[in-house]
């Protein structure tokens, strides 16, 4: 159980883009159910890393301003991506857990699938293609 | 009409509902319909009906009789495979001036809520296995709270035993929200069947058996009106089901039968193997230090609840209801919800009124198993230890009917005391003792399959085998529960 919120931690945040241009990753979030704090969102471009707990490619902070917030990745390569977030409701830097490791706060992933927990990469995977307009949504459980 | 063979099917319980052998049940005359039981609830709430009453209520007797169970079994054309599943509805009776008036309402889970908007089931449940089921998140996805009430703080919660407690008004049966104890116990299971100390303390706990090892148990120890004092997390030798516990004054005693979890199947349930030849152990466990914790080990058996607790110089005594096997929980619960045509008698053993007694200095114990079938036991709080008789609902027979139809008084060496067999076509469900100076009563709730009646009966305590002192019944059916409580008023 300590793993699978391990598994959701990641370093690097950088503060969210604000402009859209060529080669843009929209995320749209939703359910978010307190209106409070920040998301913390990492993008990864490999099952190893996705699967691993390895590093992201990329990663940003979002402001909750919502039910449902608009995040903006600029300068994506095109390519095969996978999503891991949680809410970080109190901005303590931390998923918070129960005694168990299991997360008190929401979290989600692209694909919006899993029984239990992260899906492998496959699961959550999504193309970024060249010139089109990529669109994710992360629904938070 | 619902296609429930298709959906069973579609989640590969065929195999299992065919090596389950039917039979009709010889005491139930042709016409009733034992599935009234577990029809399904459809309205959110049901609005308030003042019940029938033959007989005399007593004056004495004032106050609330609150019940829970599982009672939306079915939604958006899919019913849920095992009683376990569906969610919770408190009934609520209120008693007094010579009347009863009920009224229920759901619980209003966030899954009840989220699903009630849907106009589907969104969740896999204990039992079932949903196909294109939406992720769980944590513990209380998936929660019901159907098991059972207990009031706490001038609230009423509504008990599950997988994840949180949930907040009601008890004079609304308004749903507040979940209960969180304490920032690091949000969504931790806490069990359906806490145990209340003489100094008002009470104890509960909360069963793990996918976490850890072999499952992890957590002791709560929680003080009115302040929270939780304490929590002991305990990894256990074994990845036992576990319902409920007994305290004596100085310990905490857990029955970890041979029903163990095993990582990998379907749904919670599926995921518990029986496994006799492992044996049962008695966690035993000092209230004073939760640290010190001692096994004792018993024939492998099977429980849902325990009855009674207490200590005789080196020995320490547990009554429960023994099953010779899990085939209640993996078998018979799925028979009953599959609505065939003939009444579903899988093979299953019935649970029997057994003392288990441990000696502190040998670490041996030893196992008597009366010949009363009971279930839903509940213990005279006016004695106390080897004095306490304990009552509960059984059967006319082994080997007849679906449900409970009698109920019982046993005595701690093992004799039936007095019992009350009701009317053919009748279920009965949970007896709570209402001890007062005076005089005392046993009141609970049965289900008429012939007249398609639910109702009320009350008893003298002290006279079971004169029959009811009144019965009340309304012209409605509620689908049968598993716990309650009465608060007097």
């Amino acid at each position: 159980m300590k793993l699978f919120a391990r598994s959701l931690c990641f370093a690097g945040f950088a503060l969210a883009s604000t402009t859209a241009s060529a080669d843009t990753l929209s995320l749209v979030v939703e359910n978010i159910q307190k209106q409070e704090g920040v998301l913390m969102i990492a993008l990864f471009d490999s099952a190893e890393a996705f699967n691993n707990s390895g590093a992201p490619v990329d990663a940003t902070i979002a402001k909750v301003t919502g039910e449902t917030v608009k995040v903006l990745f600029e300068d994506v390569a095109p390519g095969q991506y996978a999503i891991k977030m949680y809410h970080d409701a109190n901005e303590n830097g931390e998923m918070d857990t129960n005694m168990m490791g299991i997360p008190v706060e929401t979290y989600g992933f692209s694909g919006n699938k899993g029984r239990f927990g992260p899906p492998p990469f496959e699961d959550a995977v999504f193309d970024v293609a060249e010139g089109d307009e990529n669109v994710v949504t992360v629904k938070l459980r | 009409m619902i296609d429930r063979r298709r959906f069973l099917q579609s989640m590969g319980a065929a195999a299992a509902m065919a090596a389950a052998p039917r039979f009709c049940a010889a005491g139930q005359s042709h016409g009733a319909d034992w599935r009234l039981g577990w029809k399904s609830m459809d309205q959110d709430s049901l609005a308030p009906q003042t019940l029938k009453i033959q007989g005399k209520l007593p004056d004495a007797l004032r106050g609330v009789l609150f019940r829970n169970g599982p009672a939306r079994h079915e939604r958006g054309g899919v019913r849920y495979r095992h009683w376990f599943d569906g969610d919770g509805m408190i009934q609520r009776f209120e008693v007094g001036d010579g009347r009863i008036v009920h009224n229920a309402q759901f619980v209003q889970t966030r899954k009840y809520q989220a699903e009630s908007a849907a106009g589907r089931f969104l969740y896999s449940a204990a039992g079932t296995a949903l196909p294109n089921a939406e992720p769980s998140a944590h513990n209380d996805t998936g929660n019901v709270a159907n098991i059972s009430v207990l009031p706490w703080d001038d609230e009423l919660l509504a008990l599950w035993e997988g994840g949180s407690a949930y907040r009601l008004n008890p004079d609304t049966l308004a749903t507040i929200g979940r209960k969180d104890w304490r920032d690091d116990l949000v969504h931790m299971p806490f069990s359906a069947h806490p145990e209340v100390d003489r100094d008002g303390t009470l104890w509960n706990f909360g069963s793990a058996p996918y976490a850890g090892r072999n499952g992890l148990l957590f002791i709560y120890r929680i003080e009115p009106k302040v929270g939780v004092r304490a929590v002991e997390r305990i990894a256990l030798p074994v990845a036992s089901y576990l319902h409920s516990f007994a305290m004596s004054e100085r310990y905490l005693m857990f029955h970890l039968g041979a029903h163990h979890y095993e990582p990998g199947g379907d749904t919670f349930v599926d995921a518990f193997q029986w496994q006799p030849e492992r044996g049962s152990q008695i966690l035993v466990i000092d209230k004073n230090d939760l640290s010190k914790q001692r096994y004792f080990e018993a024939p492998a058996a099977f429980t849902f609840h325990t009855a009674n607790a207490y200590e005789h110089g080196d020995d320490l005594v547990l009554q429960l209801c023994l099953y010779k096997d899990a085939g209640i929980m993996d078998s018979a619960m799925v028979g009953l919800m599959d609505g065939g045509d003939t009444v579903p008698y899988p093979q299953f053993e019935r649970s029997y009124m057994a003392s288990i007694r441990m000696n502190l200095k040998t670490g041996v114990a030893s196992t008597e198993t009366s010949d009363t079938i009971m279930e839903f036991p509940s213990e005279d709080v006016r004695a106390s230890g080897a004095e306490a008789d304990v009552f509960g609902v059984s059967h006319k027979a082994a080997r007849t009917l679906t449900y409970s139809n009698a109920l019982v008084r046993w005595r701690p060496d093992g004799r039936e005391a007095a019992r009350y067999d009701f009317p053919a076509d009748q279920m009965v469900e949970e007896p709570l003792l209402v001890a007062q100076k005076d005089q005392s009563f046993l009141i609970g709730t049965f289900l008429d399959l012939a007249a398609r009646q639910s109702g009320v009966y009350v008893f003298d305590a002290d006279r079971l085998d004169a029959g009811p002192l009144a019965t009340a019944r309304m012209p409605r059916t509620i689908p049968l529960g598993f716990h309650g409580t009465f608060v007097p008023g």
